[in-house]
């Protein structure tokens, strides 16, 4: 792929790598993250599946996002900042209303609420989720359900506390 | 139909997202994606923390050569691996058979090696491509660490000579992070760069149960030990 061919590929998705930013860091930090993303996808475009550029540059990003926000805090990193859950869209970070289901999706894990926010607002299918994760369609899969029905879970705990 | 559709409750939950500013990223980010230097130059060299980042490069090496150079009885250490199931990804080679040596020398690597080929060695080759591509070309001074169900330091690696490389703060901070997360459920190397960055090789227990427990009886029971707290 040379240069021509990569700017081709991937012009399309640069506004959903803004997105994707845009729901994670703040918005002066978009533009930065995004070209280390991009210059990353250059140096591996040979491993690019194709069909899948999309979810590839999101688990690029997985990458990318993890180590920022580990400098960010500027301390010596432990477990919770060690794998890819810190791609995921903080509770701080994506904006969502008051509503029941919005704070219950706060109230779920990282691994549940970077899987969510994947397939739900990255738009993302089975078969992308597992590129994106590094994992098997049948694990992506398995990961989505169990994070799906614990959404369900907390929003019934939420509702029935309401009434 | 859409899946969205499908989904009350993942429709709801896309409908909860307020209004999404997200920038309009020019087309030269990816002209300029596919000439590093050119962003380098651009992007980084005008900014006072590339001065700090190397005068703290520099001081990194200068303790890490004192500590991988200074006299002390090394350990040899003989590991195994044969037939290992594959993990989670399936580019990862099927049947590793690898036996190898570490010394203290690879634990507080120079820079003769590369990340990759010290990642490939400690895991017996199940470093996945993705994975083992990002640590290509990375040949700073690294240690590793390995986390499964408590922090596990390698036999000849001291907590004398992790502290001195990391500080005794932060080491009590790592030890206290991983004894009192429950979650702790994954056998994760950590490899730690001058520059702090990190390259994680997470096996997760639920993707590979028995592979796991085959790292847990080999890797760990042979070259590492637990750290009590």
């Amino acid at each position: 792929m040379d240069e021509q061919q990569f700017v081709a590929v991937f012009r399309n998705h640069l506004q959903d790598i803004s997105r994707y930013l845009a729901r994670r860091v703040e918005k002066d930090r978009v533009e930065d993250l995004a070209s280390d993303i991009f210059e990353i996808a250059w140096k591996k475009r040979s491993q690019c599946p194709s069909g899948f550029e999309l979810p590839w540059l999101y688990r690029i990003a997985g990458y990318v996002l993890a180590n920022d926000r580990r400098k960010a805090k500027n301390r010596f990193p432990h477990l919770p900042l060690l794998d890819h859950d810190q791609a995921a869209a903080s509770a701080e970070d994506i904006a969502l209303d008051g509503s029941e289901v919005a704070i219950a999706f706060r109230q779920l894990s990282d691994s549940d609420r970077q899987i969510l926010t994947l397939y739900t607002f990255e738009d993302l299918s089975v078969s992308e989720l597992a590129i994106a994760l590094g994992v098997s369609a049948n694990t992506a899969s398995q990961k989505l359900k169990r994070a799906r029905q614990r959404l369900a879970d907390k929003l019934s705990e939420i509702l029935s506390e309401n009434t | 139909m859409s899946k969205e559709e499908k989904d009350e409750l993942l429709n709801r939950l896309r409908n909860a997202e307020g209004k999404l500013d997200a920038p309009v990223l020019p087309e030269e980010i990816l002209y300029l994606a596919t000439k590093p230097e050119r962003k380098f130059a651009i992007r980084k060299l005008q900014s006072p923390k590339l001065v700090l980042n190397l005068l703290g490069g520099a001081a990194i090496l200068a303790l890490v050569f004192i500590v991988s150079t200074s006299p002390r009885d090394t350990q040899i250490t003989d590991l195994s691996f044969s037939k290992m199931a594959p993990l989670y990804d399936s580019t990862m080679p099927l049947e590793p058979e690898i036996t190898f040596q570490l010394t203290e020398e690879d634990l507080i690597t120079p820079r003769t090696v590369t990340l990759n080929e010290y990642g490939q060695k400690l895991s017996g080759g199940l470093v996945n491509s993705f994975e083992a591509d990002i640590w290509s070309g990375q040949t700073e001074p690294f240690a590793v660490i390995v986390i499964a169900d408590g922090l596990y330091l390698p036999r000849e690696i001291t907590m004398d000579n992790l502290k001195q490389l990391f500080g005794a703060e932060k080491i009590a901070q790592v030890s206290n992070d991983v004894s009192t997360d429950e979650s702790v459920q994954a056998i994760k190397l950590l490899i730690q760069t001058d520059s702090g960055v990190i390259h994680p090789l997470v096996i997760p227990q639920s993707d590979g149960d028995g592979y796991y427990k085959d790292v847990l009886a080999t890797l760990i029971a042979q070259s590492y030990q637990k750290i009590e707290f």
